[in-house]
């Protein structure tokens, strides 16, 4: 709990950068609750294109997993962004190190700062999800819960399976070579 | 150059994971495209060979004024609702026209209109109430049309040369760009741009002090190679993987119209996303801090 806290408190000295940070899970968010919300367009429209031997329940599986697939790259850009912050932060994880807090607490900092970006990325998600709805048929409440719940949860969790090998590399130096990092 | 990409693989080796994780995103979003490139392309050669049947030779192809559509599961065009009685006959009493042939296996039919002045007969249908034209990416039928003619001619006014079969397909694979999948995997593929871009931008300014040192000693155009080759190998991991990737969900999903060809044809419209990238994730940043003077890079602290 308290390394909750620490991480909220990490976040919320640089929100602006933490709003960018997550702007990637957003992106990737957005598009996966449009193809969820919208099903009723996408079966449309993969009857519309099903070709020769393939049907269109098919299309429709291929539209689904390539919204997976820009979620995944969403996570993994907030792998690539985690990396950046924890070497930022070599000299304080050197300083906590110091100071005895375990590695486990440390490594619940870094992780739960992944997690956070997922979770506010993919609730920005879902209102530029809903906000590109304005544009076509509006999705109706329960099917949008339902694609919103979904989007958050698969967003939060990628982000933290992302968050795991940066929040590794955190505990893995030594507190006197930390300490030293310039930078 | 050997020792260059030497050099390259030990920076990136510095910086494993986010090299790793850029890599796997970069892939992942090339993959997306390729998929959906090749869907593209694999519906396109389908619906060619049926344009060009109907056609035929004809100079003008009389369609109903709802249109056309090609059916994949056939390999042929159905009309999309009855052409009026007595056309026919009408349009074989137009001056210029030498002959007119229905074409049969396409629904309620169509027709193949053979004419030496093929733009005369045009001027002549259209006062007879048909939407004549001969872009079929644009036309579309009024209300109380009678009927759609094509001219079928060799469009010369873009930047190159269309026949009407390339423009029709065109129209047929725009159904597939303007469909969820096609908008799911540009954006996926901006996100990878940007993921790549914004790694790369990263990895730069984490070496401000390192390439203050190499301009203080004078190497300043190594550095740009160096940071050039290092990218580019980076980025050339990405697509490779990525055309692997989509090819392999391309053969798995669709295995019916799998064709390397397809996938061949999705991977050179992808491959043009390499130099832009280089040029706006390596080139232009690295160049960008070079034209500091090295104290400066020296003394900041990032």
């Amino acid at each position: 709990m308290r390394s909750l806290r620490y991480s909220l408190r990490m976040v919320s000295r640089a929100r602006g950068q933490a709003v960018l940070r997550s702007f990637a899970a957003a992106v990737a968010a957005a598009l996966t609750f449009f193809v969820l919300a919208q099903s009723g367009t996408v079966r449309a429209q993969a009857d519309a294109l099903s070709v020769g031997g393939i049907d269109a329940s098919l299309v429709e599986r291929a539209t689904l997993s390539l919204a997976l697939v820009a979620i995944a790259v969403g996570a993994l850009q907030v792998g690539v962004l985690m990396t950046r912050v924890v070497l930022q932060r070599m000299h304080e994880i050197g300083v906590l190190k110091a100071s005895g807090i375990a590695d486990r607490d440390i490594f619940l900092v870094f992780a739960f700062e992944a997690v956070l970006y997922g979770l506010v990325g993919g609730v920005l998600g879902c209102l530029i999800g809903l906000l590109i709805s304005v544009f076509g048929p509006m999705p109706a409440a329960d099917e949008a819960l339902r694609a919103a719940l979904i989007t958050v949860g698969v967003s939060t969790a990628v982000a933290a399976v992302a968050g795991i090998a940066p929040a590794r590399k955190a505990i893995r130096a030594p507190a006197v070579e930390a300490l030293s990092h310039s930078w | 150059m050997p020792k260059l990409v030497k050099l390259a693989l030990a920076n990136w080796r510095r910086q494993r994971l986010r090299a790793f994780l850029t890599a796997g995103s970069l892939s992942l979003s090339v993959g997306a495209v390729v998929f959906v490139y090749a869907l593209s392309v694999a519906f396109q050669s389908a619906g060619s060979a049926a344009v060009s049947d109907a056609i035929g030779k004809a100079d003008i192809w009389v369609v109903p004024a709802k249109g056309v559509t090609v059916d994949r599961d056939k390999g042929q065009i159905e009309a999309d609702g009855p052409l009026p009685r007595g056309l026919q006959a009408q349009i074989e009493a137009l001056p210029a026209v030498t002959a007119v042939t229905p074409v049969s296996g396409s629904g309620a039919g169509t027709l193949q209109v053979t004419s030496s002045d093929p733009r005369a007969t045009g001027t002549e249908l259209a006062d007879q109430g048909l939407t004549v034209s001969s872009d079929p990416s644009r036309v579309k039928a009024k209300a109380g049309d009678v009927a759609l003619a094509y001219l079928v001619t060799v469009n010369t006014d873009r930047f190159g040369v269309y026949t009407f079969t390339q423009q029709f397909e065109a129209v047929q694979v725009n159904e597939v760009a303007a469909s969820v999948l096609g908008v799911v995997g540009r954006v996926t593929l901006a996100l990878g741009f940007f993921s790549v871009l914004s790694s790369l931008l990263i990895s730069i300014d984490e070496r401000r002090r390192e390439f203050g040192i190499l301009a203080a000693v004078g190497i300043t155009d190594d550095v740009l190679y160096l940071f050039l080759v290092e990218s580019a190998l980076l980025i050339g991991v990405g697509l490779l993987g990525g055309i692997l990737f989509g090819g392999l969900m391309f053969g798995l999903l669709m295995p019916g119209i799998f064709a390397v060809g397809t996938v061949l044809q999705a991977v050179a419209l992808v491959s043009v996303y390499f130099p832009i990238m280089l040029i706006a994730g390596a080139l232009i940043p690295a160049w960008r801090l070079l034209q500091r003077s090295p104290l400066e890079l020296l003394r900041s602290s990032p």
